[in-house]
């Protein structure tokens, strides 16, 4: 019963069919239909394990127990649903390449193999009695729609994967297409092709010719299409093709067709620009101006231009690694890359034989650094041998120019470094004779810029760079810088001055004047000091900008105050906590938060210091800090009181150190008072605040703080 | 019994199933014969370390990291738009609601502060570049510059961290430490990873030995420290009463013990111990002759200025920075503090300026004229901007600015970068990004690429995940690639 009805369905769908196919040109298949025509890839699945396995089946039993009832039942069922998902699937077929989108010769293969397959199937099916009865013949069917099978599906796989397909990874046709140096690739052959290769040529191809416009070749493309040429580079829109590329996607006539690939901005960009500039097929890439789109893109697509691809034979692992050492470090340029480079540290370890031994690798190295190593111009022999040498760094070494004549030979060899070496520029002529030179590095050497030009007269292709000689340029000096051990002294203290330019003149005064490159003292040994002292010093160089005054106080300190106290209505400082830290002999840093200082805001100090036997002193000296920013100024005023007792002092003198009249940079400075030698137990000092930050402080008008640290007693 | 049928019925017992398990194991076999390297005992990770994925355009790497954040709009980004609407109140519609910093997020207003520095445009590429680094503007068409840089911290330190480290989160390892990884050292003398340290005068903010981290990564990769004294490197000489031939001895006994210790333990430490004792007993030779600047040319005082000479400037250390990446370090970084204007800007950015432009652009000249620029990239830069509103009070000579992530300015020289270009573009407020962003996993993600290192391949295994620099972002910006 089901047989039945399966063999009725088999009649109409075949006739269906043929039918089809004799009225392919005028069928129009509506978009439902157009579904179930999508779904052939889905469904062919069946018919093609079926068939495979009804062959099998056929050919594996024998042909006694194929006559036995329930095998030949079997099998008749199988023929049957063979038949079946067979003719459906062809069906389905036709839906689906209805439209002509595939019309080419594979799409004509798998047609016809996959038309025929299903009516073979159903005679068949319809003959099965009676080719059971002569097994031969039936065996013969089965291979047969197998073969027919194998061919349908094979062009079927073709139009839905392309050619090829599954041989790929092994043959390996598919990897990205081989592209030529940079300096040679041409506009249409390398970045227009591709493209029309990818998006446009599926249609326009010899089997499709759609619009009868084939991109194939160079004389095709002249010839155009229907419309004639596609392009017109005295037309605005620039011809057919542009304007048909640049319609909206909706439009039937925008290409490619809504339902393909469209091309990209970029790919775009990079058709019009070729057409604009003239449609020319021989135009090279690097022929275009540098800030030229197509030359931007063209860059993206090359990556970089420098990079080389290196055909030569990876070197033997084991001599990379028997000929590196730690001074003489031998590395691939990347992962799997057959070129070496060669980098020589540590003078001490190179011997005339160092270059000889890379012999064995002198087919792979494409890079030599021998910067600082003694290398003579003999030893340049040795490189001749060096056929892939691109770049050689000679830096500092001992050569002289005479044995560049043994680098002429190096066909590829692209920049060579001679920075700070004796090069004489009269034995470089040799340069102009070296065939790939690109770069030629002379800094620090004798070749002066007259010299240059004439290098330059002689190799056009090359760039001689001298670099920075400074012979014009005319800086400041930086200011001396103050050695000492300390800052504090007891009897005496040496200072030493120095400057780290070599040749650089320190000129200093102990008076308190200003230092000038004439009068005062030239620098030669240490300043030994017996006394507070002011040192001033400036810089002076031949060619250079004497550097500014720079000063710096040494603190004598021949008693030290047995005790000290705050007094008077203010004994809590704003920073800082006793009037012990004036007297304990530690001097702070210049930062003030070192915790060292004694500060007060807008508020006066009053200090008293005790001896406690009379001491004969002719010095008091305060220390305190300038931090301007921090709006930490000189106090106003500083009075010195002293006598014996606390009942008798007296006032010695009034002190107003120097107020600043511009931003200065933080210093420490000294309030000295100073008076005929006396008999003294007691000291009070009062210091007196600045009352307001001055008109051209940044914060003028406000409140201002004074910092002191220490108080000398000699 | 009923077991007997139900075995019967199944057709399967536990022998044929075994026996059927033996198939099963020989067809795991030969599914791995697609697993390559499988019993070669090799690591993945292993195998990628220790030289490029592909050639690279760049062997070393020298960054002066601006520390504190330089501000853009007073350097390179320049935007007449501020100066026309000086002191008039940031748009919302420009902000858009971003985050600000508890700085200035209080601020009743954010009054638009233009630049008080004239600028100019330079070179090739018309770059605007301000007055206050003259000796940049001099080099500008060795330089790539990039107008849109953009970064999620709004903090010094988690910025800093995530420049350096790619993770706001310290504990990560440093760019260096895995370029050292990557690409090991050039010169066995010297350690692969080197750090120096300046400051100026202007608002500094720290910097913290876990910027130069090794992280996870083995402790040989981490950055070494120079100090500005008489000794670059600490504890490298040896003790009074030590020679040359005792330290040998010394070194050799210590190896003997450390080699038992590790045949004992298996601890990997102990063979990087070994390493490096070995290492800093051949820098005692190496590091005296590099760091010696005294014997320099004049041109090259003159080119860097007077300062380089004076040990623990930045002028110093660029030089100091040269000389070391010459002699096969392959990351020197550099910090240079104090640019972090949040008052007082325009008076602390002269004196950075005057600290660092001249010596800046010195390292470009002098690499080039070596023939070593085209292989070292020089990178310049700060952990983020700075606000197009004033923080604090405004007048025209004096504003300040407080920490802006959402576009920055920074440049790279030689190495492979384009030369001479301005890449990417910020609105007329110079906020937001306008055109081509550049977020700081692409920069790295860029930075390793041009040292032929692919940022994705790039990878540790730790706590059993596999780490990069770019933790899963980061795109290869192409279009700065020469």
């Amino acid at each position: 019963m089901i047989r039945r009805i399966l063999f009725s369905a088999l009649v109409p769908l075949n006739c269906l069919l043929v039918f089809f196919l004799l009225v392919e040109d005028r069928i129009v298949v509506p978009s439902w239909l157009q579904v179930f025509g999508r779904m052939h890839p889905l469904l062919l699945h069946f018919p093609i394990a079926l068939l495979v396995f009804v062959t099998l089946f056929i050919l594996v039993v024998p042909a006694s127990k194929l006559r036995q009832p329930v095998f030949d039942s079997l099998l008749h069922y199988l023929l049957l649903i063979v038949s079946l998902t067979a003719v459906v699937t062809a069906l389905m077929g036709f839906f689906l390449s209805n439209g002509g989108e595939y019309a080419n010769e594979v799409m004509a293969w798998h047609k016809w193999t996959g038309v025929a397959l299903p009516i073979i199937l159903f005679l068949v099916c319809i003959f099965r009695v009676w080719l059971i009865a002569n097994i031969a013949l039936l065996r013969g069917a089965a291979v047969m729609t197998s073969v027919l099978l194998v061919i349908a599906g094979h062009y079927g796989a073709t139009l839905t994967h392309g050619e090829n397909y599954v041989l790929m990874p092994v043959t390996n046709e598919d990897s990205a297409r081989k592209l030529p140096p940079f300096d040679e690739a041409l506009v249409f052959a390398d970045l227009v092709q591709p493209i029309l290769e990818d998006k446009c040529m599926s249609c326009h191809n010899t089997n499709k010719a759609k619009g009868q416009l084939i991109m194939e070749t160079k004389a095709l493309l002249l010839k155009g299409g229907r419309g004639g040429k596609p392009w017109d580079t005295s037309k605005t829109d620039l011809g057919l093709m542009m304007k048909r590329v640049h319609l909206p996607v909706e439009n039937k006539k925008h290409m490619p067709p809504a339902n393909k690939p469209q091309l990209t901005a970029d790919e775009i960009t990079v058709i019009e620009g070729w057409i604009r500039q003239g449609a020319d097929f021989e135009k090279k890439i690097i022929d275009l101006s540098t800030s030229d789109t197509l030359y931007m893109i063209a860059r993206k697509t090359f990556g970089s231009g420098s990079e080389e691809i290196y055909t030569f034979k990876e070197a033997d692992e084991s001599d990379v690694q028997q000929l590196s050492n730690p001074n003489r470090i031998i590395v691939p340029l990347a992962e799997g890359s057959p070129a070496l480079r060669v980098h020589f540290f540590n003078s001490a370890g190179f011997s005339d034989a160092s270059i000889d031994e890379l012999l064995p690798l002198k087919d792979n190295i494409v890079e030599i650094s021998l910067a600082k190593m003694p290398v003579k111009d003999d030893m340049l022999s040795k490189l001749t041998q060096f056929k892939e040498l691109r770049k050689l760094n000679l830096n500092e070494t001992q050569v002289t120019g005479s044995g560049l004549s043994a680098l002429a030979p190096l066909p590829a060899l692209k920049s060579i470094s001679l920075a700070g070496s004796p090069v004489i520029a009269g034995k470089l002529g040799d340069l102009a004779s070296f065939a790939s030179l690109k770069n030629a590095f002379l800094w620090n050497t004798s070749v002066t810029q007259q010299d240059l030009l004439q290098l330059e007269k002689e190799n056009r292709k090359a760039v001689f760079n001298l670099g920075f000689s400074g012979d014009t340029t005319v800086l400041q000096l930086t200011p001396p810088q103050y050695v000492s051990e300390k800052e504090v002294f007891g009897k005496t203290l040496p200072v030493k001055l120095r400057h780290y330019i070599n040749g650089a003149a320190i000129r200093y005064t102990v008076d308190g004047t200003e230092p000038d490159s004439v009068n005062s003292r030239l620098y030669t040994e240490a300043v030994i000091l017996d006394k507070n002292t002011m040192i001033k010093s400036k810089a002076f160089k031949k060619g250079w900008i004497a550097s500014d005054v720079v000063q710096h106080f040494y603190f004598k300190q021949t008693y030290v105050p047995d005790s000290a106290v705050l007094v008077g209505k203010h004994k809590k400082p704003d920073v800082g906590t006793t009037a012990r830290m004036l007297i304990d002999g530690e001097k702070s840093e210049i930062n003030f938060s070192s915790g060292m200082w004694l500060g007060f805001r807008d508020k006066p100090m009053e200090c008293m210091l005790y001896f406690n036997k009379p001491v004969k002193a002719s010095n008091i000296t305060v220390s305190y800090l300038m931090d301007i920013s921090a709006s930490i100024m000189p106090p106003q005023d500083v009075q010195f009181w002293v006598g014996t007792d606390e009942r008798n002092l007296k006032l010695l003198s009034t002190q107003h150190p120097r107020q600043p009249t511009e931003m200065l940079y933080r210093e420490i400075l000294p309030v000295e008072c100073n008076f005929p030698q006396m008999d003294l137990q007691v000291i009070k000092i009062i210091v007196k605040p600045l009352p307001k930050l001055p008109e051209w402080h940044q914060q003028k008008g406000g409140s201002t703080a004074f910092y002191i640290d220490e108080v000398f007693v000699n | 019994m009923q077991k007997e049928i139900n075995e019967y019925r199944m057709q399967i017992n536990r022998r044929k199933f075994l026996s059927g398990l033996s198939l099963g194991i020989g067809s795991v076999a030969l599914g791995s014969l697609l697993i390559p390297d499988l019993f070669s005992g090799k690591d993945e990770d292993a195998i990628l370390a220790g030289l490029p994925h592909f050639a690279p355009k760049a062997k070393s790497i020298i960054y002066l990291f601006q520390n504190g954040a330089p501000s853009q709009l007073d350097l390179f980004d320049y935007k007449p738009t501020l100066q026309k609407m000086f002191g008039e109140d940031l748009p919302a519609s420009v902000r858009m609601g971003q985050r600000l910093t508890g700085m200035t997020a209080d601020q009743k207003k954010f009054p638009l502060a233009g630049t008080m520095f004239n600028f100019k445009q330079y070179g090739q590429a018309g770059a605007w570049i301000s007055e206050v680094l003259p000796y940049t503007a001099g080099i500008v068409d060795e330089l790539c510059i990039i107008k849109s840089m953009y970064t999620e911290a709004i903090n010094h330190d988690p910025a800093l961290t995530f420049f350096q480290t790619g993770a706001q989160v310290g504990n990560r390892p440093s760019m260096g430490a895995w370029l050292s990884y990557g690409l090991g050292s050039e010169n066995k003398n010297l350690p692969a990873f080197c750090v120096l340290l300046s400051r100026g005068i202007g608002n500094g903010q720290g910097v913290y030995s876990k910027l130069w981290t090794n992280g996870f990564l083995d402790s040989v990769h981490q950055g070494v420290q120079f100090s500005s004294g008489d000794n670059p490197v600490l504890y490298l000489n040896n003790p009074k009463g030590i020679d040359k031939s005792d330290r040998r001895r010394m070194l050799d006994r210590l190896e003997k013990l450390n080699e038992e210790n590790y045949q004992d333990f298996g601890d990997p430490e102990i063979k990087t111990k070994i390493q490096q004792y070995e290492m800093a007993y051949r820098m005692q030779t190496e590091i005296p002759e590099v760091t010696d600047l005294s014997k320099e040319p004049e041109s090259i005082v003159k080119l860097y200025g007077p300062d380089c000479l004076v040990p623990g400037t930045y002028a110093a250390n660029c030089l100091l920075a040269r000389k070391l990446s010459e002699n096969g370090v392959r990351f020197v970084q550099l910090y240079h503090q104090g640019w972090d204007g949040h008052n007082n800007l325009p008076q602390e950015l002269v004196s950075q300026c005057k600290d660092t432009d001249q010596a800046s652009a010195a390292l470009v000249t002098d690499l080039k004229q070596r023939g070593l620029l085209d292989e070292t990239l020089v990178i310049w830069g700060g952990e983020f901007g700075r606000t197009n509103y004033c923080q604090g009070a405004l007048t025209k000579e004096n504003y300040g600015r407080d920490h802006h992530p959402r576009s920055f300015t920074i440049w790279m020289a030689g190495g492979g970068v384009k030369p001479g270009i301005v890449y990417g573009e910020t609105d007329e407020f110079g906020y937001n990004v306008a055109k081509d962003p550049v977020h700081v996993h692409d920069f790295q993600a860029t930075t390793l690429h041009l040292m032929g290192l692919d940022h994705e391949k790039l990878t540790y295994k730790h706590l059993g995940r596999r780490y990069r620099l770019t933790d899963v972002h980061g795109n290869v910006v192409k279009n700065i690639i020469a």
